[in-house]
């Protein structure tokens, strides 16, 4: 066995790979720690002069959450994320699945017409929804919102889906065929169970896109508000130390996604199938 | 077990038409390997049989019962894909197992035959591991296992070979036709390598752009190809094909004139191609039947230890002779005689490429 030892520039790329990976987990790390730090700090800490606060407490957090009506706001939040995901999954992956499997006329004009979809600036579209939902009764109700997102989400889960279903190898599907399945067997036994890492992911980024988005949901709703509606209208007006509880609240849930996200997507199967 | 029978298949994709009339008859048992260059549809053709393509003309019988129409499941088929197409999301005994899982098999039925298949192809050890886990060679095994498990009435390989090394190539490729022999399956085999189409044929049928070019055992095709595409395709070195003229009896290549001791009356005259097999050219060795001797400078050896390819220029013309030993004064530059049986002279037509018959007695 021979023992490597480093040169003058492996050294010195090393040490630069390193501190340029400091760097950019510090942009992004630094502030949501100092965040999450002020979230459950004392009132009067946000106003001494440490870098970090030295007294903690629970009681924005709770405040906001069991008297102010957050935690009503997570609620509906959950809500219409999983109907969004489930309404944009329902609607999205037969459409996914034709773009990443047949060939047909018109099928490059559709992508197009998908990605134009999204140009359409939401203020202009939100207030003939307005008008629309009020007149259908569909305003300030939960499921209303869900729609609107489900419209939001669904290019991007036609368009992703598109490309799993097109990474799972057609060899595996006709082997299905060959070996005793119908067309739809195929796809809930072989297509399905090898698109799901990728199908995970798409639908974890479509819970978050529907847990943040904000604008839509401030304008369609009033009583029934999601957390960043809900965020928007009352915590803003609020003083600065539940502005910090806020932010954890709704952060929160978007980082144990991520990780979940993470650890799934890299071991299942130990394959990587887009 | 089923003999297969494709009449008048021609499929079109768009514009191109990838089968231009497949007629082809596969008896019950035996070994047909679709031979063919890339794009001749040799590929296309199998697939049509799988029932994973639709011919757009003709029909497809599994001994009498017709199934032109009928869904690959409905089939009684099995398949080994290029690519082995082994699930990665199952492991290797559920690979194996699934076809029969889907036909409602017995579990404990199940469990018997994946053993005797894992058996068969010396897979037990690796039931419990998934294929990312699995070399390629390894991968192969599991996707004929899984193919016999199902005891198929017809068996259907896509050039299940060629991502293998060379090596574990030609030991699979015997062991394939061993496997067969034991099943008894009637087995269709697509491959564009000649040297594995001769070792596992019982019948090849040679393809070229959407046509069959000839139907016949591994020898037949060898010993008499129908055309000078077969000609050329099967048997490595390529056969001489040489453009020729037939003068009042003389064959002229170009730069020198043959005379055949035994002229066929269906040799008249004009253009054609005669063909000869390097490994059929003598050097040195006068061959004691009727012959044709010719003399030519050697222009390159190539030596392969076991034998030598030997390129001798007989006028303007390279002819490449193939054999196993050189008499000890033949070098580079060389004069030398060369001897050719005149039995093992082709004539084709210059044209259609056909062969031409020759009306004399054979010997």
């Amino acid at each position: 066995m021979t023992i490597h030892t480093y040169t003058l520039g492996e050294r010195l790329k090393g040490v630069v790979k390193a501190w340029a990976a400091v760097l950019i987990v510090s942009w992004i790390g630094v502030p949501l720690v100092i965040s999450i730090l002020y979230a459950f700090s004392e009132r009067t800490a946000l106003y001494e002069r440490t870098p970090i606060p030295l007294s903690y407490s629970l009681e924005q957090i709770r405040f906001l959450l069991f008297e102010a009506g957050a935690l009503y706001a997570v609620k509906n939040s959950v809500i219409v994320a999983l109907l969004t995901v489930a309404l944009s999954f329902l609607l999205g992956l037969p459409a996914g699945y034709a773009f990443a499997k047949y060939v047909f006329p018109g099928r490059d004009a559709l992508k197009l017409a998908l990605i134009g979809m999204r140009m359409f600036p939401v203020m202009i579209i939100a207030v003939p929804l307005v008008a629309l939902y009020i007149r259908i009764g569909l305003s300030d109700t939960l499921v209303g919102v869900a729609l609107a997102h489900t419209a939001m989400a669904l290019p991007f889960v036609v368009l992703i889906t598109s490309s799993v279903f097109a990474g799972v190898p057609r060899d595996l599907e006709e082997a299905g065929m060959v070996f005793g399945l119908s067309p739809i067997g195929v796809f809930l036994r072989i297509t399905i169970p090898l698109a799901l890492p990728g199908l995970a992911a798409a639908a974890m980024f479509t819970f978050l896109l529907s847990w943040n988005e904000v604008f839509i949901a401030a304008v369609l709703t009033l009583t029934n508000r999601t957390l960043p509606a809900f965020i928007l209208t009352s915590a803003l007006a609020a003083p600065d130390f539940f502005k910090f509880a806020a932010n954890f609240i709704i952060v929160a849930p978007a980082l144990v996604f991520v990780f979940v996200a993470r650890r799934y997507l890299v071991t299942m199967w130990g394959i990587t199938v887009r | 077990m089923a003999g297969v029978r494709l009449e008048g298949i021609v499929k079109r994709f768009g514009r191109t038409t990838a089968l231009k009339g497949i007629n082809l008859e596969i008896r019950d048992g035996e070994i047909m390997v679709l031979l063919g260059p890339s794009g001749c549809g040799k590929t296309t053709t199998l697939r049509i049989i799988a029932g994973l393509e639709k011919p757009t003309e003709g029909r497809v019988f599994f001994d009498d019962r017709e199934v032109t129409n009928l869904p690959p499941k409905d089939r009684n088929i099995s398949m080994v894909f290029q690519s082995y197409a082994v699930w990665p999301h199952m492991k290797v005994y559920d690979n194996i197992a699934f076809p029969l899982k889907i036909k409602k098999v017995r579990d404990e039925e199940i469990r018997r035959r994946v053993k005797w298949a894992a058996e068969l192809l010396q897979i037990e050890e690796l039931l419990d591991r998934y294929p990312h886990q699995l070399s390629g060679g390894q991968r192969q095994r599991v996707a004929v296992a899984r193919a016999i498990v199902v005891e198929p009435e017809v068996l259907l390989m896509d050039e299940p070979l060629s991502n293998l090394d060379a090596l574990l190539r030609v030991k699979m490729r015997s062991e394939i036709k061993k496997l067969q022999r034991k099943v008894g399956v009637t087995m269709v085999y697509v491959t564009h390598d000649q040297t594995e189409a001769m070792v596992i044929a019982d019948r090849i049928a040679v393809m070229s752009e959407g046509q069959i070019m000839q139907v016949g055992s591994p020898q037949e095709v060898y010993d008499d190809p129908a055309n000078t595409f077969v000609a050329g395709f099967i048997g490595s070195p390529q056969m001489n094909l040489i453009k020729a003229r037939v003068v009042d009896g003389v064959i002229e290549i170009p730069g020198y004139e043959i005379k055949l001791s035994n002229q066929p009356s269906t040799l008249t005259g004009g253009n054609i191609v005669i063909g000869v097999r390097p490994e059929k050219i003598q050097i040195g060795d006068k061959p004691s039947g009727p012959h044709v001797e010719m003399e030519g400078i050697i222009d390159f050896i190539e030596n392969l230890g076991a034998d030598y390819i030997v390129h001798v220029k007989v006028g303007d013309t390279i002819l490449v002779a193939k054999t196993t030993s050189l008499p000890e004064h033949v070098n580079i530059g060389t004069r030398t005689k060369i001897y050719i049986e005149e039995k093992h002279i082709h004539f084709f037509d210059s044209k259609t490429g056909t062969k031409i018959k020759l009306n004399t007695t054979k010997k």
